[in-house]
């Protein structure tokens, strides 16, 4: 057996693909179980196929006579350029496979020591105080191994608790992985962390492009960002109304919480008497993670109580303090950075509470249009369920009214959006469209980092280079990784429907050509039914209202489609193959029916079956990227060559979105175009002769 | 032959129904489709009146929708029906409710709406309407739907006005006070310059039990003998003042075949008609203005439906006067009873004694719907059999038609448009991309496939292979986004070489003759392009394995051997014979005018029919879809069947069985 292994290892390899694929999909518990045994199975064979390669040649004296099929099977693999993209592919798919163990931006491993107590640790009296204390010294505090990313592999769950770490994350429990790989290349201790290969993830968001990790504020811990001071200016030359914001904290660059009035220069003029410059609206951008801000009139500080100058839980993307004396305004708003100001709540010199809406086009503080009193800005849950955006965004528009109705402004946005052909542009003023006119952590988190005058959903693309090989794709997820999880979903995907197909095809298309008759004029009919289909379109309106996964997707495309081309195929070589001879001595010696077909017929009609498997695959791929870039297909979560391609048609001059996901489908299918050329030169040799 | 394509033209028919029921069953069952759109809307318009009344007085959440709203907007969409029945609808097999209007009453004409002119009247601002009269009437047992020509209520040229119809002529009189006597016209005896008319005064009266007249009883008509208004032989001369009519004997007044029914608004106002209308439908008038219609009429079956019908015409049917005289009885007199079955139930127990008390300090309105634990005092007072018999007497009005796939009828759209004119006005596209694409592939794969038949193994066939197996790997709408990237945008070239998208300028009006052509050029080239390449690798290999096929075969050999020259057995034998495989292509051309692959249309921007059945498809607009199928799928299959006969014409050998 271990001999012959080398001529098994292809039918072993498909096999066990087939197997860990539909495994995977269909019996994803179970298969986490044994998924280890597969995955330690099969290097064997690949190092036996190595071992073999060096062992010393024999002269092997072949009693046997080889089968036609294993003639076939030595002739395709003469065809090296076949038979070596059938290799290329085969281990593209388990590298793919393994995907979580080398591209991920979960380590390896990780060795630390917490110096804290923790549970399971010794208690041991290292100080020799005589006592067993709740402290440093009162315990042994051992080094601990983690192992995320291979959990992450086996589906369990790879995140561990980041207090165990020491870290201190807001708004999260779990450690980040990422963060903690920067504190340990910088600080000196023996705790150490392996990183996998190339330390992103498929499904995870990289919207700060790596740079977040700045300990701005020196307090040894890497922080989120940190504040950058922004100057904006705003006409006003009137001192009172600035004071009415003094009882609003900020937290500035040096992060020292103060009062407004006091904690810049401008405003410190304002207090020594003199002439305020004639701009004095004050952009802060201090933090990119958000929680809810507090209210102008409220005296909870953005700063963390315990007064460490660590931000506790609130941050701020950027807000703006500005007061205009015309308009007898004064108040905060909340500015993205390359978008405007948008919403702005605050007191005016009237002590009136007021909210605005602003508008402007294209620098700040032109036109504040505003109500004063009370004007509420209600915002209906009416159209949440159709586009899920709280945020929209207008071209062009300036909004005059003193009474803003946000329904009706809403309105006009979206008709505008849909009228101009407008596609979040930053000459567009967003606003808010919630009852608190706070932006939610979603709202603020969408700016235009990367300056390409586009509003972006949740993040840049950024272009290749830097830590991102093949760069960022629209949503901050990487490229390179997608594209590799890509294929394997493409892959899987396409091996699920051709089996299931080649499944059902070779059942009804075995019965049709058999029987005949009366069975065969209804099946036909029923084929022809469904090839008149329009294939794409059903699936697209059924993938539409039941968010298939993989699987179902598979099985919908199966059904629809998947089992007609293989049926058609084996009806025909089987109204071929039962007239004759052999067919007959079958059914003299009375053979079953069932026997007949599949003990007897089936193997001599295999050809067709084989070189029609490439085609179909092909097909399958094209299927699955043609939904996904129509944007009908799989869950956006998953990767998908044709997300990207269709992120890539929509942002043009991102040209990694586009080039990288093409060159990947055209290499694939060319190789497979290759595999299918060899199967059908090894399976059904034409030799053409001519004269000349 | 004959019978072979006979016969696949009749198994063309069984999968088209097969098909075409797939997907509309598909539709049927995906949701979101126009239906789940609208309850979403009334969904969402609830919650929010349901905001702003602030919980109001109905005691349902917010967002729900009223059952009889939901049945009727089902049935509008059809939904009442079964899946089958739909699809035979759909079809034109079976009939479709295409208007219906309930609760009208029978014997009594409506002016049902048949579309608004858009034609604003000077005179009231309103907007016109065209309008007609259906009226169903109840003639010798049967319902009978009779309907006016249509026209319009306000003077609009062009139009013939629909309310001047004289009622009086053809047995209706409508609108006139109790006890307020009419003088009907029967004819002119006299003649034309010495009119001598006969007539007859009509007369509703209320009279109690014996039969005379009251203030509160049943409601007859009665007439007059027939008198002139001159004096005459042989007829009495009407009395001209109303104390002159009412001092006549009884002699004078008689029982009359006009009924009268009390009108909704004012009780005391009543509709008259001739009741005898087997005798009116035969009348010349009356056919002058009416004539049979379409439409269907039928009475109310839906019996569970009359509680709330009941509800809503209370007002009619409660004896006020009664109720008024009860309410002061019980005021003056604390021990007063009620005079009817139903206060028997109550006179004992506590809740009577509550009605009792607060009773009194009731207003008249309050009284009469007042509420005690499930006593309806209203009810007492309810006439309930008179209102049942009205309600039985209620008609459903309904305009059912047959139209569909078979009569032709590609249906419409959500928005009302007709579909086959929306696929007519981008069939231009589509024929533009077909016929070119067409052409342009067959021109450059048959040489390609040729040339390298013919130098097989060669580096020019081996370099070209290349690109045709890229060509075939790269799927044409990728190849469209990449080659807009290279030719449209400014990131290859430093201006874009072509436009991006577009199936032509915005100012195409304005361009010359020249102009046209060019820009038609520029933005047809790309699409164009993937158009052919789609086709290419497949028709390229097509070409050359066929060729080298016929090259290997015997009679070439021959005609090698008779000693022609090389290009004449290629070409006159070898290539021709070579050629039938790629006639399959063929039937497609019928094809060409509806081919257009959306995804290239998408990609480029184009307007196309691809797209029409993409966008259909994501606004969930059915209707469209289905027309997009229905076509489709007949272009396909009969496609097919011209390939298979296209294969026979051209290839002697093929016989069919």
């Amino acid at each position: 057996m271990i001999k012959n292994i080398k001529k098994y290892i292809i039918p072993i390899t498909c096999i066990l693909s087939v197997f860990i694929i539909l495994a995977n999909s269909i019996l994803f518990d179970i298969f986490i179980k044994i998924f280890p045994i597969i995955l330690f199975i099969t290097p064997i064979f690949f190092i036996q196929t190595i071992l073999n390669y060096f062992r010393p040649k024999k002269k092997k004296v072949s009693l046997h006579s080889e089968s036609i099929f294993q003639k076939r099977l030595k002739r395709f693999k003469s065809i090296k350029r076949g038979y070596y993209s059938l290799y290329i592919l085969l281990i593209f798919y388990i590298i793919s496979l393994i995907g979580p163990l080398w591209m991920n931006d979960k380590p390896l491993m990780i060795a630390f020591k917490n110096g804290k107590y923790d549970i399971g640790e010794k208690y041991e009296d290292i100080n020799k105080n005589g006592r067993f204390d709740q402290g440093i010294d009162s315990f042994l505090d051992e080094k601990k191994y983690y192992f995320p990313a291979v959990k992450e592999f086996l589906g369990l769950n790879s995140d561990y608790p980041a207090k165990d770490f020491n870290q201190k994350i807001d708004g999260s429990l779990m450690v980040d992985y990422r963060l903690l790989n920067e504190t340990l290349s910088v600080e000196d201790s023996d705790n150490y962390i392996i990183m996998p290969l190339y330390d992103f993830s498929p499904n995870r968001l990289y919207e700060n492009l790596d740079d977040k990790y700045i300990d701005a504020n020196n307090n040894g811990y890497y922080d989120y960002g940190c504040g950058t001071l922004l100057e904006l200016k705003l006409e006003s030359k009137n001192r009172d109304d600035i004071k009415q914001l003094s009882n609003i904290q900020v937290l500035d660059d040096k992060r020292i919480s103060s009062n407004f009035t006091y904690f810049n220069e401008s405003a410190n003029n304002l207090n020594d008497g003199c002439d305020l410059p004639s701009n004095n609206l004050h952009l802060y951008k201090l933090s990119k993670r958000v929680e809810p801000l507090p209210l102008l009139n409220d005296s909870k500080s953005p700063i963390d109580q315990d007064g460490n100058g660590i931000p506790d839980s609130t941050y701020i993307e950027s807000f703006a303090l500005f007061y205009n004396t015309e308009k007898d305004i004064s108040g905060f708003g909340f500015n993205i950075e390359g978008a405007k100001i948008h919403s702005i709540k605050g007191v005016d010199s009237k002590k009136n509470n007021f909210e605005i809406l602003s508008c402007t086009e294209t620098n700040l503080p032109k036109i504040f249009e505003c109500g004063t009193d009370d004007i509420s800005i209600k915002g209906t849950d009416k159209y949440k369920e159709e586009d899920n955006e709280d945020y929209c965004f207008v071209g062009d528009c300036t909004c005059n009214t003193n009474i803003i109705d946000g329904f009706k402004l809403k309105q006009n946005v979206k008709n505008l959006c849909s009228n101009n052909n407008i596609n979040k542009s930053s000459s567009i003023i967003g606003y808010s469209f919630k009852e608190s006119l706070i932006p939610s952590e979603k709202e603020l988190l969408t700016y235009d980092s990367n300056k390409n005058n586009k509003w972006d959903e949740d993040s840049p693309p950024s272009t290749p280079g830097g830590n991102h090989i093949f760069g960022i794709d629209t949503s901050g997820r990487d490229v390179f990784t997608r594209l590799i999880d890509g294929y394997k979903i493409s892959i899987t995907f396409a091996i699920i429907v051709s089996t299931l197909g080649y499944i059902i095809g070779i059942i009804i298309g075995a019965l049709l050509g058999y029987y005949g008759g009366r069975w065969d004029l209804f099946g036909v009919r029923l084929i022809e039914i469904f090839s008149s289909v329009p294939f794409l379109f059903v699936l697209m309106i059924l993938a539409g209202f039941m968010k298939p996964s993989l699987l179902i997707l598979a099985i919908l495309s199966v059904i629809l489609k998947g089992w007609i081309g293989i049926t058609m195929y084996i009806r025909g070589e089987f109204f071929r193959e039962k007239p004759k001879d052999y067919v007959s001595a079958a059914v003299s010696m009375g053979q079953s029916n069932w026997k007949i077909m599949f003990k007897h017929i089936l193997p001599n009609s295999l050809t067709p079956i084989i070189t029609f498997a490439p085609f179909s695959i092909i097909a399958d791929i094209g299927t699955l990227v043609s939904l996904d870039f129509l944007g009908y297909g799989l869950d956006p979560k998953i990767s998908s060559w044709g997300q990207l391609l269709r992120q890539g048609s929509e942002n043009l001059q991102e040209y990694h979105l586009l080039i990288f996901p093409v060159i990947a489908l055209t290499l694939t299918i060319f190789m497979i175009t290759f595999i299918s050329e060899a199967i059908r030169e090894a399976f059904d040799p034409r030799v053409y002769s001519r004269l000349k | 032959m004959i019978s072979y394509i006979i016969r696949r033209l009749l198994l063309i028919i069984p999968t088209f129904f097969g098909t075409t029921f797939l997907v509309f069953w598909i539709l049927n069952i995906a949701p979101d489709g126009p239906f789940d759109q609208e309850i979403k809307k009334l969904k969402a318009a609830n919650m929010q009146s349901g905001e702003t009344s602030g919980g109001g007085m109905d005691d349902k959440p917010p967002g729900e929708i009223d059952e009889e709203v939901l049945k009727k907007l089902k049935r509008e969409y059809g939904l009442d029906k079964s899946i089958l029945h739909r699809y035979l609808i759909w079809l034109g097999v079976a009939k479709k409710e295409v208007k219906y209007v309930e609760d009208k009453k029978l014997n009594e004409p409506y002016a049902h709406l048949i579309e608004n002119t858009g034609e604003i009247d000077k005179a009231s601002g309103t907007e016109i309407s065209l309008k007609q009269y259906i009226f169903p009437a109840l003639i010798d047992g049967e319902i009978v739907v009779y309907e006016s020509s249509p026209g319009v209520d306000a003077e609009l040229e062009g139009y013939e006005r629909y309310d001047q119809i004289d009622f009086e002529t053809i047995g209706f009189i409508k609108k006139i006070r109790i006890f307020d006597p009419y003088l009907f016209t029967i004819k002119n005896i006299g003649t034309e310059k010495n009119p001598i008319l006969l007539q007859k005064y009509i007369l509703p009266a209320v009279v109690d039990k014996n039969g005379n007249p009251a203030a509160e009883g049943e409601l007859v008509v009665k007439e007059s003998i027939e008198c002139t208004n001159i004096s005459h032989k042989n007829y009495k001369t009407i009395p001209s003042s109303i104390e002159e009519l009412f001092s006549q004997d009884e002699s004078f007044w008689k029982d009359s075949k006009w009924v009268a029914g009390r009108t909704k608004k004012d009780p005391s106002i009543v509709n008259i008609i001739l009741n005898d209308k087997s005798e009116l439908v035969k009348s010349k008038e009356f056919n002058a203005v009416w004539k049979k219609s379409t439409w269907q009429a039928k009475r109310n079956s839906d019996i569970t439906n009359f509680e709330t019908w009941l509800k809503q015409n209370e007002d009619e049917y409660t004896d006020k006067v009664a109720a008024r005289k009860d309410q002061e009885n019980i005021r003056k007199n604390s021990n007063f009873k009620i005079d009817s079955n139903l206060s028997l139930n109550f006179k004992n127990s506590n809740a009577s004694k509550t009605f009792y008390s607060k009773a009194k300090d009731l207003s008249f309105d309050n009284w009469l719907k007042y509420k005690d634990k499930d006593i309806y005092i209203r009810a007492i007072y309810l006439n309930k059999e008179k209102a049942e018999k009205d309600f039985r007497d209620l008609v459903e009005i309904s305009y059912n038609a047959r139209e569909g796939i078979l009569t032709g009828y590609l249906g419409e759209s959500n928005q009302g448009e007709d579909v086959s004119g929306l696929i007519w006005d981008r069939i231009h596209i589509s024929a533009f991309f077909g016929i070119t694409g067409f052409i342009l592939s067959y021109l450059v794969c048959i040489p390609l496939g040729i040339m390298k038949a013919l130098r097989h193994g060669s580096k020019f066939d081996i370099s070209s292979s290349f690109f045709v197996f890229i060509g075939y790997s790269i799927p044409n709408y990728a190849f469209g986004v990449l080659v807009i990237w290279i030719f449209a945008t400014s990131n290859v070239f430093a201006e874009p070489l072509l436009p991006s998208k577009g199936w032509r300028p915005l100012n195409w009006e304005e361009l010359s003759i020249w102009g046209k052509m060019f820009e038609q050029l520029r933005h047809a080239l790309l699409p164009t392009l993937c158009y052919m390449l789609g086709s290419f690798a497949t028709l390229t290999v097509l070409m050359k394995n066929s060729l080298m096929e016929n090259m290997s075969q015997d009679y070439v050999r021959t005609a090698f051997a008779k000693g022609l020259t090389e290009k004449t057995v290629i070409f006159k034998h070898a290539v021709r014979n070579s050629l039938i495989p790629l006639a399959t292509g063929i039937g497609g051309l019928i094809g060409i005018f509806l081919a257009g692959s959306y995804l290239i249309e998408k990609v480029f921007g184009i307007d196309g029919i691809g797209m029409l059945g993409f966008k259909a498809i994501q606004d969930r607009d059915f209707g469209i879809f289905l027309g997009f199928l229905v076509i489709g799928t007949i272009v396909r299959l009969l496609g097919n069947l011209i390939s298979d006969i296209c294969y026979a014409v051209i290839d002697p050998r093929i016989r069919f069985k």
